[in-house]
């Protein structure tokens, strides 16, 4: 897993298997608690660099700047 | 300049200021009502530098007896925000998941990647299944 889209793919695909039964919930909130590390350790490093008002490329997240962002909605 | 006039002279101030306040408060609002843009950008700025400081300026004026009594005094609108939190709960929508993200941040919402909120928004999904599995 490389990028934060790959993680995302990766969290849809357990989404599905938990939905059809051929995961157990123990086995997926294990997965899930391992991706909110990773989320929660991106989120730090982007506040980091907000912080210190520098916007460096951040590796995890790059995959991102290939396409538009989504416009927000409230 | 010795500690002794710089003593003086802040007591000076402070008095010039007791005297002249409702003057000056005046003259200020006055100037801003006839620099909005400037004035607004002036506070813009303040607000980037000091953020902790804005933070702490609403927490204290939500603390006060009678701002909280007015807040009560609206269930109609605790009621809205309740419908509108249950709303964004089930609809995970990007301002709801950006809010839920910067929480105890010093971060806006606004900050995040889109990326970084759209993995979230899908780990927010992946929990709730995984609760209503566990029951």
């Amino acid at each position: 897993m490389k990028n934060v889209d790959e993680l995302r793919g990766q969290l849809a695909e357990v989404f599905a298997q938990l939905r059809a039964g051929t995961i157990k919930p123990g086995e997926a909130a294990e997965l899930a608690n391992l991706a909110g590390k990773m989320i929660g350790s991106a989120k730090v490093q982007v506040e980091y660099y907000a912080l210190r008002k520098e916007a460096p490329t951040i590796a995890f997240l790059q995959a991102e700047c290939l396409t538009p962002p989504p416009q927000v909605t409230k | 300049m010795t500690d002794e006039q710089r003593d003086r002279k802040k007591a000076y101030l402070r008095d010039w200021y007791a005297k002249n306040r409702e003057r000056q408060i005046a003259a200020v609002g006055a100037w801003q009502r006839d620099n909005r843009e400037r004035a607004n950008a002036n506070k813009r700025a303040y607000v980037e530098r000091n953020p902790e400081r804005r933070r702490e300026q609403a927490n204290r004026h939500a603390a006060k007896p009678e701002v909280r009594a007015k807040a009560a005094a609206r269930p109609a609108r605790k009621e809205w925000q309740k419908a509108r939190n249950k709303r964004d709960a089930e609809t995970l929508s990007d301002g709801f998941v950006r809010r839920i993200m910067a929480q105890h941040t010093s971060m806006k919402g606004s900050d995040l990647p889109q990326g970084l909120v759209d993995a979230y928004r899908q780990l927010m999904k992946l929990k709730k299944a995984i609760n209503e599995k566990r029951g």
